[in-house]
């Protein structure tokens, strides 16, 4: 496969379990919109514009998986802390076990192909036997 | 040429810059989105000791383009429907329908209706511009059938032009209701 089309996949990826990356920052802690934010594009990989993380906060705050609430600093105006809601942790502990799941089968599927030399191995300069 | 330009100019024009770009948004989540910027921005200036604008300029960078910002909102919002009536594809219909009897202009202008609509799907819109079909094809076969048989004109031309307006009307029904919902 072109390098391109799995990067493409792998990038869909990354978007998709997004949400569920930021419910798992917030199971250890409360973090504040920056922090949370940072560690978030971070943990995302290369190419993720901090700004585009924010309306999923807004659409996760909506759907009541996180809290926020405001907090003094010491440091500038107050900041908005978002938090895990119980429903936030329900919605983790679902993900992360369909997730075990499926990365498992992915592996088991991958480990098989590459089990089968030239198969899947463009380089391999053997060329395919023909069954008679 | 910006000699003069400071940090928090660069900030200014930064969140002109997304007011413009959202203002697609619902007023409530744009408002929301303005305000989340707004705060990540002030919040990440009270933290850095050096607030001069090649640090803000960085902050900015990896904020993203607020073009880009705006459109991560838009696609997570739902897209709002468009207001008022299908009175667009309804005259879409009529002139592609019938209107081209009175002369290329109206089935011009009930095709570019139809292909400017923001309620129909480009498979509509293929339909949309298809209506005029069933009528023709029924004027051609009558033109065949009369040609090669010598039939009685009223005989075949009665059948199959009503054959072909009933599809074109039954077809144009269903635009209009694929339209309106």
């Amino acid at each position: 496969m072109e390098p391109g089309r799995a990067s493409s996949s792998l990038a869909q990826l990354r978007r998709g379990v997004l949400e569920h990356c930021v419910l798992a920052l917030l199971h250890a802690e409360e973090l504040y919109s920056l922090d949370l934010v940072r560690r978030l594009a971070e943990a995302s990989g290369q190419g993720v514009s901090e700004g585009t993380l924010y309306p999923l906060l807004s659409r996760l705050r909506k759907e009541g998986r996180v809290s926020t609430s405001w907090r003094e600093s010491s440091s500038g105006p107050p900041r908005r802390y978002y938090a895990l809601t119980t429903s936030g942790a329900a919605a983790l502990a679902a993900f992360t076990a369909e997730w075990r799941d499926f990365t498992a089968s992915v592996d088991a599927l991958l480990a098989t192909a590459e089990r089968q030399p030239g198969a899947a191995d463009p380089t391999d300069p053997t060329p395919p036997r023909r069954t008679p | 040429v910006n000699r003069t330009t400071t940090a928090d100019d660069l900030v200014a024009d930064y969140l002109h810059r997304l007011a413009q770009a959202s203002t697609g948004l619902p007023a409530g989540e744009r408002a929301e989105l303005l305000e989340q910027i707004r705060e990540h921005i002030a919040a990440d200036r009270a933290d850095a000791p050096d607030d001069g604008p090649a640090r803000v300029r960085t902050v900015l960078d990896r904020l993203g383009p607020p073009e880009e910002v705006a459109a991560a909102a838009g696609a997570q919002a739902p897209a709002p429907a468009p207001p008022g009536g299908p009175a667009r594809e309804v005259a879409a219909v009529l002139l592609l329908g019938v209107g081209w009897v009175a002369g290329g202009l109206g089935w011009l202008v009930g095709l570019v209706l139809a292909w400017t609509s923001p309620r129909w799907a480009v498979r509509q819109k293929v339909l949309a511009t298809l209506l005029p079909a069933p009528v023709l094809i029924a004027l051609l076969m009558t033109h065949a059938v009369t040609v090669a048989t010598h039939a009685p004109l009223a005989a075949v031309v009665l059948p199959l032009l009503l054959a072909g307006l009933a599809t074109t009307v039954l077809l144009a029904v269903r635009l209009v209701r694929r339209a309106r919902a």
